[in-house]
C-alpha cells in the first residue's frame, strides 16, 4: 500500500522537475579539515621524533600518510554527491565500489548533527539521516554527510524533520549547574584515575625519559624509606581525586549547554556538547517509551539517567557510545528525570513515578542467593585446589575470596530483588530490575508488538521465568524478570489484550507438567 | 475456555496447506491426541474451580518435522566429535602426554556425550509451533525453553533458510522478523515443502506490512 504512495510521490517528483532535484556537493573545506587534523599529527610527530634524535630515513616518510589522507579526501569530496528530492534524500558516493543510497523523506526517523572542534572552526558539520531500521547493520540504516556546512546541516535537518504543525518551539530541559556533583558518581571514576597514571607513564615513555629504569627504581627506594600506610591512603585519594577530576572534565564536555526542545511540530530535539557539539532529532512518532536508569553509585547519590525508547535509538551500542541519541537528560536529580520523562510523554506524571509496582516472588530471591553462592563456591574452589597443589598462599586468598564473594553477593541479590517489580498505569507497561544499573522502563503499551516467555528446564516446578515485551524501539526487548508465569503472563495479557489470549490456558493446581517437554 | 480454544484450532486446520504427505500425517494423527489432552484439561479446571487455576500457555499446536531429531544429533555430533577425537588421537600418537591429553577429551567428552543423548529428542518434543488469523506462536528450546508471539500484522519479513546440514533432511526454517531488534521468531525443522507453504501463507495473511510500530 505504501509501496503504491511511493510509487505515485516518485511520479510527482519527476513531474516537479529537476529544480529542486538539484545535486549538490559536500563542503570542501572537509579537506581542510583532513588537512589541518594531519598536519598537527604530523608536527607532533615530528617533534617528538626531533627531540628523540630520530635518524633522518624515519622521519622522512612521516608526510607521506598525510598527503596520502589528504588525496583521499579530495577524491571522496570530488566523487560525493547528495540531494534532497521532494520524496527522497539520496547520497551517491564511494571512489572504487559506487554506490547509490536512498531514503524516502517519509522514513527518516531521525537526523543527528555533530561537529568536532575543527569542524567548528571551519563552520562545518556532519550529518547523519537515520530510518530506524536496524534490521541488517547499522551502518546501513543511516546515510552519512561528512560534511556540510553549518547552515547547510540546519537547513537539510530542519527540512527534513519538518511535518505540519502549529505549536510553539519550547524547552523542556536545560543543564543545571548543580548537577556537576553527579559527574564523579560512577565507577569509571576511580578507572580515569588509573588511566591517568598510565598516559603520564605513556607520555614520559615516549619523550624518552625511560621510566622504567630511571624514575620506577628511585620511586620504589623513596617508597622503602617512607611509612607506607599515609603514602597508600594519599596514593588512593590522589588517584580518585584525579578520576573524579577527570570525570568531572567528561561531563562538562559531554553535556554543556544541554537543552531539550520540543519543535514546533513535535519532534524533540537534544543538543549539547562543549568542544564537540552534538544535536540530536527524535520524530514523536517513533518515541515508544521512556527509561529511567540508576547506576549503583548514582542512585546512592539520588540521580539518574533518563534515555528515550525510541526506534533506531538506544540500543546496547548506542549506550556505550560517547552520543547516546537517545538521552534526554544528563545525570541529573530523579525528580527531574521523573518530570523531563512526564513531559516528553506528554503525561501529567512520569509512568515510572507513578506506577504501582508489583513485587516479584521470593523465588527471585532464592534465585540470586543461589547464583551469588555457587559463583563464590566455584571461585573458591578453584583457589583452594591450586593452593592445596601448589601453595597455601592460594588456599587461603580462596577462603577469603569466596567469603568475600558470598556477602557482596548476598548484599546485591537483596539489592536486585527489591529492584524487580511491574506494573501497569494508564497507557504504559512498567518494569524495573537490576541492581549495578537499575532500569526502570516505561512502555506505550501500544509500542508493544509481541511477547516472549523464557523458562529454565529446572524452574518448570515453580514456575519462574521471564516475561518480555518487544518493540521496535530502543533495545528492541524489554524484560519482567523472575516472575511467576501465571502472574507474568496474566500481567502481559491485561497489557495488550489480545496478543496473548488465543494461547492461554486455566490450569487448577500447582503441578506443572504435561506435554512440555521433559522435567 | 482454552481447552475448547485448542480444538476449534484443530478444526480449523484445513485452511493451512495439506499438500505435503508428512504434514498429513502430523495432522491426521493430531485431532484425537489434542483433543484427548483438551478433555483432561477442561476437567481438572472444572474440579479445581476457575479461582484458583493459573494461567499457562498452552503448547502451539504443531510439532516440527520428525526428521528433526536427525538433524539435531548430527549437529550435536558435529560440535563434539571433532575435538574429542582429535584429543584422542593425540593421546595415541604423543605416549608422554597421554594423562594430559585423554583428561581433557574427558572434560569435553562426558558433557558432550550427554548433550547428544538427551538434546535432540528433548528439544523434539520442545519444539512445537501453530499459526492462526492472527499470530504466529512458537515454542522452542531445551533447558532454556522460549515461547514466542507475534501478532501478524506486526510481521515485517517472512523467510526460508536451509543450511547445508538441514538440506541433508530435506528441512527448511522459516524466520519470521518483526519491526523488533530482538531477534526473529524461528520454526526450526519444517519440511522443505511445508516451510514453503507456510512462508506463502504467512506473506498472504501478513500484507505487505512495513513500517514499525505505532
Amino acid at each position: 500500500m505504501r509501496g503504491a504512495l511511493d510509487a505515485e510521490e516518485a511520479r510527482a517528483a519527476e513531474v516537479a522537475g529537476p529544480a529542486e532535484a538539484e545535486w549538490r556537493r559536500l563542503d570542501a573545506r572537509i579537506i581542510w579539515v583532513v588537512t589541518l587534523w594531519g598536519s598537527g599529527l604530523a608536527l607532533v610527530t615530528l617533534a617528538i621524533m626531533w627531540w628523540r634524535n630520530a635518524p633522518w630515513w624515519l622521519i622522512a616518510p612521516v608526510p607521506v600518510p598525510l598527503v596520502c589522507g589528504i588525496g583521499y579526501e579530495a577524491l571522496r569530496w570530488f566523487k560525493t554527491r547528495y540531494r534532497l528530492t521532494s520524496t527522497h534524500v539520496e547520497l551517491k558516493t564511494g571512489l572504487l565500489t559506487r554506490t547509490h543510497r536512498s531514503i524516502p523523506r517519509n522514513r527518516v526517523r531521525s537526523v543527528d548533527v555533530t561537529a568536532n572542534p575543527l569542524h567548528r572552526v571551519l563552520r562545518l558539520a556532519l550529518v547523519r539521516v537515520g530510518t530506524g531500521h536496524r534490521v541488517s547493520s547499522t551502518k546501513a540504516a543511516v546515510l552519512s554527510l561528512n560534511a556540510l556546512s553549518a547552515a547547510d546541516a540546519e537547513e537539510l535537518r530542519a527540512g527534513l524533520v519538518r511535518r505540519a504543525g502549529t505549536g510553539e518551539q519550547r524547552a523542556i530541559a536545560r543543564l543545571d549547574w548543580r548537577w556537576l556533583r553527579f559527574g564523579p558518581l560512577s565507577f569509571a571514576t576511580p578507572l580515569l584515575g588509573l588511566s591517568a597514571v598510565g598516559a603520564t607513564y605513556e607520555t614520559l615513555d615516549i619523550l624518552g625519559f625511560d621510566p622504567d629504569n630511571v624514575l620506577i627504581p628511585d620511586l620504589i627506594d623513596w617508597l622503602g624509606e617512607a611509612n607506607l600506610l599515609p603514602v597508600i591512603v594519599l596514593g588512593v585519594l590522589g588517584l580518585l581525586l584525579a578520576g573524579a577530576l577527570g570525570a568531572l572534565g567528561w561531563y562538562v564536555e559531554t553535556w554543556w549547554d544541554f537543552r531539550l526542545i520540543r519543535e514546533p511540530h513535535g519532534a524533540l530535539r537534544a543538543s549539547r556538547g562543549l568542544f564537540v557539539t552534538r544535536s540530536a532529532t527524535l520524530e514523536e512518532e517513533r518515541l515508544h517509551g521512556v527509561e529511567v536508569a540508576e547506576p549503583l553509585m548514582l542512585r546512592l547519590g539520588g540521580g539518574a539517567y533518563t534515555y528515550a525508547v525510541a526506534t533506531g535509538a538506544g540500543s546496547t551500542d548506542d549506550e556505550a557510545s560517547t552520543f547516546n541519541t537517545s538521552a534526554l537528560l544528563p545525570p541529573a536529580p530523579i525528580e527531574e528525570s521523573h518530570r523531563v520523562a512526564a513531559a516528553v510523554l506528554r503525561e501529567e506524571r512520569d509512568p515510572t513515578a507513578s506506577v504501582r509496582l508489583v513485587p516479584h516472588p521470593r523465588h527471585a530471591l532464592a534465585r540470586r542467593v543461589r547464583w551469588a553462592f555457587f559463583c563464590g563456591l566455584g571461585l573458591g574452589g578453584v583457589l583452594v585446589g591450586l593452593g592445596v597443589w601448589l601453595t597455601p598462599v592460594l588456599a587461603h586468598i580462596g577462603w577469603v575470596s569466596a567469603l568475600v564473594v558470598w556477602v557482596a553477593g548476598v548484599l546485591f541479590a537483596r539489592d536486585g530483588y527489591r529492584s524487580l517489580g511491574h506494573g501497569i498505569t494508564g497507557r504504559y507497561v512498567v518494569t524495573r530490575h537490576g541492581s549495578l544499573k537499575r532500569r526502570t522502563i516505561a512502555l506505550r503499551r501500544s509500542g508493544v508488538i509481541g511477547w516472549t516467555v523464557t523458562q529454565w528446564a529446572w524452574h518448570r516446578r515453580s514456575t519462574l521465568c521471564r516475561v518480555t515485551a518487544t518493540t521496535p524501539g530502543g533495545r528492541g526487548a524489554y524484560h519482567v524478570k523472575d516472575v511467576l508465569m501465571g502472574e507474568g503472563l496474566g500481567f502481559a495479557d491485561e497489557a495488550v489484550p489480545g496478543v496473548l489470549t488465543p494461547f492461554l490456558v486455566r490450569r487448577g493446581g500447582t503441578r506443572g507438567a504435561d506435554d512440555q517437554g521433559l522435567s | 475456555m482454552g481447552g475448547t480454544g485448542s480444538i476449534a484450532d484443530v478444526i480449523s486446520l484445513p485452511h493451512e496447506p495439506l499438500a505435503n504427505p508428512h504434514a498429513m500425517r502430523g495432522i491426521a494423527k493430531h485431532p484425537e491426541l489434542k483433543m484427548a489432552q483438551s478433555v483432561t484439561r477442561d476437567s481438572r479446571a472444572e474440579s479445581s474451580g476457575d479461582a484458583d487455576a493459573e494461567l499457562v500457555l498452552r503448547p502451539p499446536s504443531h510439532p516440527v518435522d520428525r526428521r528433526s531429531v536427525g538433524w539435531w544429533l548430527t549437529q550435536a555430533l558435529v560440535t563434539v566429535l571433532p575435538p574429542v577425537l582429535i584429543l584422542l588421537l593425540l593421546a595415541l600418537l604423543i605416549e608422554p602426554a597421554r594423562t594430559w591429553l585423554l583428561l581433557p577429551a574427558a572434560i569435553i567428552g562426558a558433557p558432550g556425550l550427554a548433550y547428544i543423548v538427551a538434546m535432540p529428542p528433548w528439544r523434539y518434543r520442545v519444539h512445537r509451533w501453530e499459526t492462526t488469523e492472527d499470530a504466529v506462536f512458537t515454542r522452542a528450546g531445551w533447558v532454556r525453553q522460549q515461547w514466542r508471539v507475534a501478532p501478524m500484522a506486526r510481521i515485517q519479513t517472512v523467510d526460508t533458510i536451509r543450511g547445508p546440514l538441514q538440506q541433508l533432511f530435506g528441512l527448511s526454517t522459516v524466520v519470521v522478523t518483526t519491526a523488533s531488534a530482538a531477534g526473529p521468531l524461528r520454526i526450526d525443522g519444517l519440511d522443505h515443502e511445508r516451510a514453503r507453504d507456510l512462508v506463502e501463507e504467512l506473506a498472504d495473511k501478513a500484507q505487505v506490512e512495513t513500517g514499525d510500530a505505532a
